[in-house]
Order: structure tokens, then sequence, then C-alpha cells
């Protein structure tokens, strides 16, 4: 099956919103092969746990996400090379992410290759707007993103 | 093992992902209880200040962010005193929708609840997580009809988290009845999960404990009160006005809680599922009467562990509810009414249920149209002190029977079968014994 690609974010949160921005920007065809683009907006993790149940093959996570880096940096990665703690003992009704998302999504038979573009925020403060820090990374964004796409597709 | 060798120290430090902490303290010494405490210590959070200087228009809007699963709650009780403060009466049409946008937010809280925290409790799973692979087929049901009551919040609310259609007077943006014909087929295909939710809560074995209550929720002449009515006491059968919240809630502090407590009648009451249940099961749906029969739910119960059985008769209750009501809307249309409103100076007061019980606001506005006063009183600081006095019973009665490790998930079940927003952060507690 091909990729499926998901931006995922608020657009009231700042830089929340770059995996939005960025999935919204890309192409459907790389390589002549159809890509599918997907945005979940403000969806809560259990959410995403359903809806990654509903996948029908590998998908690309296109995030925000605090990775330790200066703002605008971004990483591509599969899952499995990282580690992601669900914590056991903590799911509820607030203490839903995306670790527990995914842990939630493959206990229940989601088996299919997940990687991440994961991009270091500058600020998530409740505001419609990217900051303009990272409006200015947005472009480097873009086409390393269309670069991770192309690798899966090719893969 | 005898009583009087009974000494435990259990310190439930912090209970988290609140918005702010709580305790559960209990020290016993030779098999007698010395301590029982909830300890609530959550910072304030201003809310009522952020509101004034503010536009009645606005108010709705910004308390709907104290609470991410109650946004929705928050939003429509604010909205009812906002307009009571202005003088503003809203149509037939327009309560219709926010009841179904109210009961959107039911069937998703209790859904998330009764799923995700309190069945793990009853399988002995820690946590979803492992449930999710020795009960598949329940988590992705949970899962299922998740999603379909926060769709059924977006599509009536605009969004499923801090939904911007409803304002003053009406919808801005009107939902869309081929949306809500796709909501009605789908909670109509969704019975069987429904039923099969049925089916997993019967087989749970729920503690036998009771303590009579007073149970406070609001009463509507009419129907099953969760969008409207009088503040109801199980107490003296009686219903004062909203407008007379304070004469029920009588606030007041304690040392070990930086949230206010609530007393009415007695030391303590409780609000939630289970006393709408016991104060209202006559205007219950047919549907959720018989699943209240089928779980051994009758009223008035004074076992706090129902609390889950009496979501799930919500649940029911509120499924059967919301198609009766898309029906009307379907069968009738929605025309677009005129929003528009020049604020004024007044006081107004609003009420609503909320999952977890009655949710109180108030507003007052001044000469130029600002807000200049404001109060909310949430479910969760009307429940604490009943918890408290409900564990203040049952530690001493199940002392005698009860393994430190057993008192201590009592506990624990006990403060997430209120369902309140310290249950979320139970399930990541650590627990301390000191003997």
């Amino acid at each position: 099956m091909g990729l499926t690609v998901v931006g995922i974010g608020s657009r009231y949160a700042r830089d929340d919103a770059v995996g939005l921005a960025l999935v919204e920007a890309l192409p459907t065809v790389f390589s002549g092969c159809a890509v599918v683009t997907l945005l979940w907006e403000n969806a809560d993790a259990l959410t995403l746990a359903h809806d990654l149940l509903e996948l029908p093959g590998p998908v690309l996570i296109v995030d925000c996400a605090d990775m330790g880096l200066a703002g605008g940096a971004w990483r591509f990665f599969a899952m499995q090379d990282v580690s992601l703690h669900p914590h056991q003992s903590t799911v509820s009704t607030h203490g839903v992410g995306m670790a527990e998302a995914l842990a939630i999504a493959q206990a229940l038979g989601f088996g299919h290759p997940v990687h991440l573009f994961g991009v270091q925020p500058f600020d998530l403060s409740p505001c419609p707007d990217l900051t303009p820090e990272m409006q200015e990374c947005l472009p480097v964004l873009q086409e390393a993103l269309v670069a991770a796409v192309d690798r899966l597709v090719r893969s | 093992m005898k009583n009087d060798t009974k000494t435990y120290n259990i310190d439930v430090h912090h209970v988290t992902r609140i918005e702010g902490h709580g305790n559960i303290r209990i020290n016993t010494r030779a098999g007698v209880v010395e301590e029982v405490k909830l300890c609530i210590v959550e910072a304030n959070r201003f809310f009522e200040s952020f509101t004034r200087g503010m536009l009645p228009q606005e108010i709705p809007w910004v308390v709907g962010r104290i609470c991410g699963i109650c946004c929705v709650g928050h939003q429509l009780a604010a909205t009812k005193a906002v307009e009571d403060s202005q003088g503003i009466t809203v149509s037939p049409q327009t309560v219709l929708l926010r009841k179904m946008f109210n009961e959107s937010q039911f069937l998703q809280s209790h859904v998330l609840h009764v799923y995700f925290l309190a069945v793990p409790d009853f399988v002995g799973a820690p946590s979803v997580l492992p449930l999710a692979s020795s009960h598949p087929e329940v988590v992705k049901r949970a899962l299922r009809l998740k999603k379909l009551a926060n769709d059924y919040t977006a599509v009536m609310g605009g969004r499923v988290i801090h939904p911007m259609s409803n304002t003053l007077k009406g919808w801005r943006k009107l939902p869309d009845l081929a949306q809500i014909e796709q909501i009605r087929d789908r909670l109509l295909a969704a019975v069987p999960d429904v039923l099969e939710t049925i089916a997993i809560v019967k087989t749970l074995k729920i503690p036998q404990y009771e303590r009579e209550t007073e149970y406070v929720s609001l009463k509507h002449p009419d129907e099953y009160a969760l969008y409207d009515g009088d503040v109801f006491s199980s107490d003296t059968q009686k219903a004062v006005p909203v407008r007379n919240y304070r004469w029920v809630t009588n606030e007041f502090t304690v040392p070990h809680s930086t949230t206010k407590w609530s007393r009415w009648h007695r030391d303590s009451y409780a609000v939630g599922a289970l006393a709408r249940v016991n104060n209202n099961f006559a205007q219950l749906r047919p549907e959720a009467q018989g699943v209240a029969e089928t779980l051994g739910l009758k009223v008035p119960c004074y076992n706090p562990y129902m609390n889950n059985v009496a979501q799930v008769v919500e649940i029911v209750h509120c499924a059967y509810n919301s198609l009766a009501m898309m029906e009307t809307v379907l069968n009738g249309g929605l025309q677009a009414e005129d929003i528009s409103h020049t604020p004024v100076a007044g006081r107004g007061f609003g009420a609503v249920e909320v999952p977890r019980g009655i949710l109180f606001h108030e507003y007052a506005f001044d000469e130029t149209g600002r807000c200049s006063d404001a109060n909310s009183i949430i479910p969760t600081s009307q429940n604490i002190n009943n918890i408290e006095q409900d564990m203040k019973a049952f530690v001493p009665q199940m002392l005698p029977n009860m393994s430190k490790e057993e008192l201590t998930l009592h506990m624990e079940m006990l403060l997430r079968a209120y369902d309140p927003c310290i249950s979320c952060s139970v399930h990541m507690l650590d627990v301390e014994f000191t003997d």
C-alpha cells in the first residue's frame, strides 16, 4: 500500500501547527506514486489511536516534537529506531500522548511502519500563527520533508 | 490478620494531571483509624479574573478553556449565565441544538471514563495499554465510541475541543444537516457497541459499600435534566432556582485543600451521574431505565462505586435521546437566527449538568457592558468533600478485612468512581507505605 503522510497539530498553539502547515503544502505525487495526505487537527490521542488503525499502509507523521534541539531543527526517523516511553501507569483522561496512542494502536494490531518527521518548536503559546522564526524555516523544512517522503516512496 | 495489628501509613502523593495536585493520606495505628484525608493542593487558575473587562459575547469562549474535557459544559453554563444577565431569551431551536451539543460531551466523557479509567481497575490491568493486548475488542469498541462522540461534538460545535459555533442567542454557524444525518446513522449503527458495553459492565465486580448521601442535581419537570432545571436535593426532595446556587454550595475552606469545599443539608453532598440517576430516574429514557435494571442499579443507590454504572446508564440515555433530537432537527430543518447583541448592565446565573455534576456560572456586567464580576463552581469542588467523607467511612469498615494494597486500590477506585478531574491522574500514583 502507498504511503500516508499525516500532519498533526493545533492551529491555536503557535508552532504546534508546523506539521499541518508542512503537509498542507506537500505535493501528492512522488516519483510517479500517489501519496495520501491527511491533517489531524486538535485530535486527542485516543482519536489518533483510532485513526491509525484505519490506515492501510505505512505512515509518516509530521509533527512538532520536543527533541531538545534548537528551534526549527528537524529529525526524520523510524519509530522503531527511537525509544518512546508510554507510561503504563499514567494513561488517563488528560494524560494520553502520541506515545500512548501509538502503543495502543500497535497493541490492537496496527503493524505498518511508522516514521516521524519531527520539528522542534520555538514557541507553543496560545496563538493562531506560527512564530516568525518558524515561518522563516518553512522553506528548508519543506525541502527536507519532500526529500524524506521521496526516500520512503522509493524504498 | 487481627485488626489490632494493622498500622498503616498510606501516602498517595501527588494525585497529578489535574489543574493542580491532590494526595490521599491514611494513617491507622493498631487497627484504629487516626487520619483519612484527601488533600487538594492545586493552584488557583484565575479564570474568573480573566473575564473581568470582557464583553458578554467573549466570555463563553474564554471560560470554555477551563477544561478540555468539559469545554462544552463550561461554554454552555457561561452562555446561559451571560444571556440571563443580558435579558436574552433563546429560541426552541437553539435550546434543542444546545441539548444535543451537551449530550455529545456526555457521550465523549462517559465513554472515556468508563473504558479508559474504570474498566482497567476491574479487570486487574494497570491501565488501558495492557488491556489493549488482553482485551483488544473492548478497547477497539471504546475507540469507536469515543471517535463517534467526538465527531458528534465537532458537527454541533465546529470542532471537538473548545468548539466555537455556539454563542449568545444562537449559533454562529448552524450545524450541517447532512452531517447530523451521518452522525445519526453512525449512532444507530453503534447500538451493538453500546450493548456490548453493558455486557462488559455487567461482569464487573463492584465493591459493596454504602453510605447514605445527599445527592444534588438539576431537576426539570419535563425531562431528564442535563441542560436546564432547578437545583434539587435528595434530602429535602425540593429544588431551589439556579440563581440561589450559593445556598447550595455554601463554600468553605479546610487547611488541607486549596479547593473550596461545599456542603448543603449535611456535612457534604454528591453530584454527578449517580446523583442524577437517583434524583431523576423516572425521566430517563426507557432504554436507559432497562439498562439500570440489568446492571443492578436500583434507586436510591448509596454506593459511590455505582457511579460508573450510572455513567453507562447515561450513555444509553444520551444515545437514544440524541437520536430523537436528531430526528426532530432533520424533520424540521434549521433556520438562521439573528445573533446580534448590544451589551447592557446586569447580573446573570447559569447552570448545566456536565458529566461530573452540576456546573454553576455567574457573571455581572457594568454600565459599559463589560464584565465586572464572575464566579464558577465546578462539580469536582462540590464532590471533593463527599469523597473524603466516603473515604472516612470506608476505611474503618474495610480495615479488618483488607491488606494495605487492597485498601489503597479501593481508595483509588473510589476516587476514580466519582470521575473528578483529579481521577485522571490517580493511575500515575506513587504509593508509599511506611510501617
